[in-house]
């Protein structure tokens, strides 16, 4: 007997329901393999009827009725081709939302990255420096403002933390106003405030001084609050309001005198005081703040007395003044100043 | 008449007859199936046309190479059965799974085509058989031999595994042998057999 027929000896409905080639057959009635099944009739009449009845779930199952629907093939293809435009106008607005979205996101990006690096800039050493004639005026993380005159320099380490005294390092001449953080009966580490200047360290909590560090000479005039001078050697000394302490860096002297503070402040206004000094000390200015050399040909000119604010608006005022007041010839070199007897 | 597979080839270059071909031979088809699931015409009648409108907007990103029909019903079902558990959920039905959902299987009553004087009776015992079967297992036997589509592309488009959707054919078989009788043991062996091999 034939071996595939064999396998089918045992069949029933559900078999052939479930049996690949049967259903193939029933699928496409008529195909020449119908003559194995009728074989496998005739050999075994059993099956016939599960076969029957296999044939008849397949067709009943595929006999059933399309469902009615209410809209025709014709409405709903109208209905199709009316959508389409809507859908893809939709679709191009979201694309265009899209592309604003991603053009925003990455806006935000690179705004964020912005900030960040801006923020971490902040932290970490921090310099600031002038040049010859030129001023500037910083401010500082806690809101303290200090005013740099020409050929000066700042520098601070941001990161104050609130055990830790407020710090900076400064050379040059400037003008504090140290922000006052303090809160009543409540004094911590970083409501003082620290100028390390030279030897010399400053120390406020929240006040209004001048300091001047030139040529080995340090002057802090204070205009307000209390100040502290530490220096070497244990030298410790309290400044009033009013009074200069004067420190001279080769003699590590010091000495505090009151003197007319304002005077201290008269650069701040963009003049030059000069009242009982001598044409030194005109020069050290020039020297300092402008960066010349001076020459003065006759060294008694040196010690000839000044009385006096001369506005300065720049290196031309000051020898304007010097010229006419003292009678003297005066000739500008590239950085070099010449002063003759006349 | 063209096959599928040109037909949807000049679909996708943008050639609209095509398109209408496509639709004119699937609406209908595509209906009836819903219409198993769900009563509410509504729902099947935005299905086939978010369907039919998105397959035409994007054309140009879908694949040259698909079994068309297979496609279109998976396509359709997705769409379908996320619409229906959307009035569900709208409807605080707390049980959206797509399991759940029912599926329908209509026997005709008009039964000429059948030479049999017991036509009648099979019919209601298969009738019955069916309504013993769960809802996926009625949906694979209606896609099996009212759609005649091979058992793997029945899998994909229920988002079932190949090996799945057999044990549920299987399964389904079973309550038609319990409603048909004489159930031997030689053929639940051969039953296990297949469900090895396959």
């Amino acid at each position: 007997m034939n071996s595939r027929l064999a396998k089918y000896k045992d069949f029933k409905a559900a078999d052939f329901f479930a049996d690949e080639d049967f259903v193939q057959t029933t699928f496409q009635n008529g195909d020449p393999q119908n003559d194995f099944w009728s074989e496998l009739g005739d050999h075994f009449p059993d099956l016939i009827a599960e076969m029957e009845r296999a044939t008849m779930w397949i067709l009943l199952i595929k006999g059933q009725e399309l469902a009615p629907s209410g809209l025709s093939s014709h409405q709903r293809w109208a209905g199709i081709m009316a959508q389409i435009p809507v859908y893809e106008k939709k679709q191009r607005q979201t694309r265009v939302i899209r592309k604003i979205l991603r053009w925003t996101a990455s806006a935000a990006a690179l705004l964020l990255f912005a900030m960040l690096t801006y923020e971490i800039s902040q932290y970490g050493p921090k310099a600031t420096n002038t040049a010859f004639g030129q001023q500037r005026e910083v401010a500082l993380p806690d809101a303290s403002i200090i005013k740099l005159n020409s050929n000066s320099s700042l520098s601070y380490v941001r990161g104050w933390k609130t055990d830790k005294p407020r710090e900076v390092w400064f050379e040059g001449e400037g003008m504090f106003e140290v922000k006052h953080t303090a809160i009543k009966n409540r004094l911590r580490e970083n409501d003082f405030f620290v100028v390390h200047v030279g030897d010399l360290s400053l120390t406020v909590l929240g006040t209004k001084f001048n300091v001047k560090d030139r040529r080995g000479r340090i002057e802090v005039a204070l205009f307000e609050g209390s100040l502290r001078v530490q220096g070497k050697d244990g030298m410790d000394r309290l400044l009033a309001p009013g009074e200069m302490f004067i420190y001279d860096e080769n003699e590590k002297a010091n000495q505090i005198v009151h003197s007319d503070v304002n005077r201290a402040l008269s650069w701040t206004r963009g003049e030059l005081s000069i009242e009982h000094s001598d044409l030194a000390n005109i020069i050290s200015v020039l020297e300092d703040n402008y960066g010349y050399q001076v020459i003065v040909q006759d060294s008694a000119l040196l010690h000839k007395r000044f009385t006096g604010v001369i506005p300065v608006k720049g290196i031309d005022d000051i020898l304007f003044v010097i010229k006419h007041t003292m009678n003297v010839n005066i000739e500008v070199k590239n950085k070099q100043i010449v002063i003759k007897p006349n | 008449m063209n096959s599928d597979q040109q037909i949807w080839q000049m679909f996708q270059v943008g050639h609209e007859p095509s398109f209408k071909i496509l639709f004119e031979r699937y609406n209908r088809l595509l209906f009836n199936y819903g219409f198993k699931f769900t009563q509410d015409e509504d729902i099947i009648e935005d299905s086939i046309q978010e369907l039919f409108v998105k397959l035409w907007c994007n054309k140009d990103n879908l694949s040259s190479d698909v079994a068309v029909k297979n496609y279109l019903y998976k396509a359709f079902r997705r769409t379908l059965v996320k619409k229906i558990e959307q009035s569900l959920r709208r409807a605080d039905m707390t049980s959206s799974s797509v399991d759940y959902l029912p599926f329908t299987i209509e026997l005709p009553h008009d039964l000429s085509m059948i030479r049999q004087e017991r036509a009648l009776e099979v019919r209601d015992r298969l009738d019955q058989a069916l309504q013993q079967m769960t809802a996926r297992q009625r949906e694979i036997i209606h896609l099996r031999f009212f759609e005649e589509l091979p058992y793997p592309e029945i899998a994909e488009i229920m988002g079932l595994s190949t090996k799945d959707t057999y044990k549920l054919y299987y399964r389904a078989l079973d309550s038609l042998k319990k409603h048909f009788g004489r159930f031997g043991l030689l053929l639940l062996l051969h039953l296990l057999n297949q469900l090895r091999y396959n």
